[in-house]
Formats: structure tokens, C-alpha cells, sequence
């Protein structure tokens, strides 16, 4: 349980730390123009699932506190 | 007592059983995946004019040719029914191609230099990309007799900073940190390292490798984003419902 909160809040640290480099990055290499149609498409999708992941593993690390206290 | 045993051992093995179907299905996704980056096409062989009585056109252009390097390229003219080396008379042009068809060069030249040659200069603003062009050599004199040669070649990197061993290494290094999370069933290595490979992806889709900007790059950098996006999406779920 302990190795899942500091591992989780391992995640969160990393993931927001580098969720603007992301963003920016993303901008970058759609700006380039070297990928088009879908490809395209789901580089500009990556900031949403980088978020995504970072946000369902604090969802996550919350709910398995709230579990173990036994208010969830 | 008993049931309870068989039970947990009956979840055990539908557990194994899954785990090594998941390993399969991947499997084979990316032995279809490798089969898929087999090239079909390569390039073409040199084509030379075979007129008997024209003139027989020979370069000296290499096959790869280094990035931001000013290149001079040499045409040597022979008479095809002798074999004598012309040098008056004769006017030779270069054309060059990018790999969709834009003509990127031409010149001509009808004085040789150094006894023989018939020479082009192209500066590192024709060749900018890091891909295959084609080339077509062509002289004619006075007297209408002439000939061409053609083929292609590669523009390779400038330098090789970050050797092709250090991508594989930082590939592999993404990939093993996600495959071991995810099929030891550890969440926080999963979404770790497909986080890792996300960025790995978008790098890539910026960088190419060793320079390299291709489709085959292209692909190989959409589904390391795409596998990084899933690993660390399933890692976050399985964080979601770990009971531990």
C-alpha cells in the first residue's frame, strides 16, 4: 500500500513536471508539418492521454487510501 | 478447506491463462508491425545511353553524399565508337531530383577543367533532405552526337553525434521498462515507462533517427507514442481497481 502511494505520487510529480514540455512539444511537432492525416491527429492526442494517465492515477491512489481507511 | 484451494488455485491458472494470451495477441501485433516495415521497393540500378556512334557519359557522383557539404560533381565524356575522351565541342548538363520528382538542380557546362572533366558544383541548399535523389547526366556535341547516364543517391547526416546505438538503446530502454511493468502486473512501472515512451514517441516524431525522417521513422515513432499512450492509460485503470 505504502509502495503504491509514493509510486503514485512518483507519477504525478513526473507527469505534471513534464505535462508543459508535452504540450509544448506536441505544438512543436505539429507545427513541423512532418506528419499528416491520423497520424497528425494522435500526436495532438497526446497531451490529453499523458493528462489522463496522471489524473486516473491520482483518482487511483485516492480511492485505494479511502478503501484501505474503510470510508470507500 | 479444500475449495477454497481449488478455488484460488482455479483463479491462478484462468490469471496465467490470460496473462499468456495478452502475451500472444501482442506478439503477434508486432510481428505484423515488423512485417509491415519490410521495404518493397529499392533503388534503381545506373542507366548509361547505348548508342554506338554517341558519346559515352561517365560521373564520378557517389553513392552517399554528406549533408551541408558543397559537392562537385565531374562528367568525363568519351567518344562511344573509340573510346577517345572528348573535351571540345560539348556541352553536358546535370539535373537532380528530390524523392518526389521536384527538380531541385540544373547546370551545364562546356569548358573542362582538369584535362577531362565537365564539373558541377552543388552548394548544401539543393540538398537539404535526408533522402534519395536522382540524378541524369546528359552531353551533346556539334555534330549531334550525345549520350546520358543516370542514377540516384542518398544524402546522408552531417555527422553522427548520436550514433544508431544509442537510439536502440533508448528504444529498448523504453520498451523493456514498459513491458516489464505491464506484464509484471506493477502499475506505477507501467505508467511510468509508457509515459516514457510517449515522450520517446513525440521525440522521435521530431528528430527521426540518426537524423532520419521517414514514413518508416514516422510509424515507428506513432506506435511507440500510441503503445506508451495505452500502457500508461491501463496502468492508471489497474491503479484504479488494485485492491492492495
Amino acid at each position: 500500500m505504502l509502495g503504491n502511494i509514493i509510486g503514485g505520487f512518483i507519477v504525478i510529480l513526473v507527469g505534471t513536471a513534464l505535462l508543459p514540455t508535452v504540450a509544448q512539444q506536441v505544438g512543436t511537432a505539429q507545427a513541423d508539418g512532418n506528419v499528416t492525416g491520423a497520424a497528425d491527429t494522435l500526436v495532438g492526442l497526446t497531451t490529453l492521454f499523458f493528462a489522463l494517465a496522471i489524473a486516473t492515477s491520482s483518482i487511483g491512489i485516492a480511492a485505494q487510501g479511502l478503501r484501505n481507511s474503510g470510508l470507500a | 478447506m479444500k475449495i477454497n484451494f481449488l478455488n484460488r488455485k482455479l483463479k491462478e491458472e484462468t490469471k496465467i491463462k490470460a496473462g499468456s494470451n495478452r502475451l500472444v495477441i501482442l506478439s503477434f501485433s508486432f510481428f505484423l508491425a515488423f512485417f509491415l516495415f519490410i521495404s518493397l521497393v529499392s533503388a534503381i540500378p545506373p542507366q548509361k545511353s547505348i548508342a554506338v556512334d554517341g558519346l559515352d557519359v561517365r560521373t564520378g557522383i557517389q553513392e552517399y553524399v554528406r549533408l551541408g557539404t558543397t559537392q562537385d560533381f565531374h562528367i568525363h565524356v568519351f567518344n562511344s565508337s573509340n573510346g577517345v575522351p572528348i573535351v571540345t565541342g560539348t556541352t553536358c548538363y546535370l539535373h537532380i531530383y528530390n524523392s518526389t520528382g521536384n527538380h531541385i538542380y540544373d547546370g551545364m557546362d562546356s569548358v573542362v577543367s582538369h584535362t577531362f572533366d565537365y564539373g558541377f558544383t552543388v552548394t548544401p541548399t539543393n540538398l537539404t533532405n535526408l533522402e534519395r535523389y536522382q540524378y541524369i547526366t546528359q552531353c551533346n556535341n556539334t555534330f549531334g552526337a550525345g549520350g546520358y547516364f543516370s542514377g540516384t543517391f542518398t544524402v546522408i547526416p552531417e555527422s553522427q553525434s548520436l550514433g544508431i546505438g544509442f537510439y536502440i538503446l533508448i528504444i529498448l530502454l523504453a520498451y523493456a521498462i514498459a513491458f516489464i511493468g505491464f506484464f509484471g502486473k506493477n502499475e506505477i512501472i507501467t505508467i511510468l515507462g509508457g509515459m516514457f515512451m510517449m515522450l520517446l514517441g513525440l521525440w522521435l516524431v521530431m528528430n527521426g533517427i540518426t537524423d532520419y525522417r521517414t514514413s518508416l521513422t514516422n510509424t515507428v515513432s506513432i506506435i511507440t507514442l500510441a503503445l506508451g499512450a495505452i500502457f500508461a492509460i491501463w496502468g492508471s485503470i489497474g491503479l484504479l481497481g488494485d485492491d492492495n
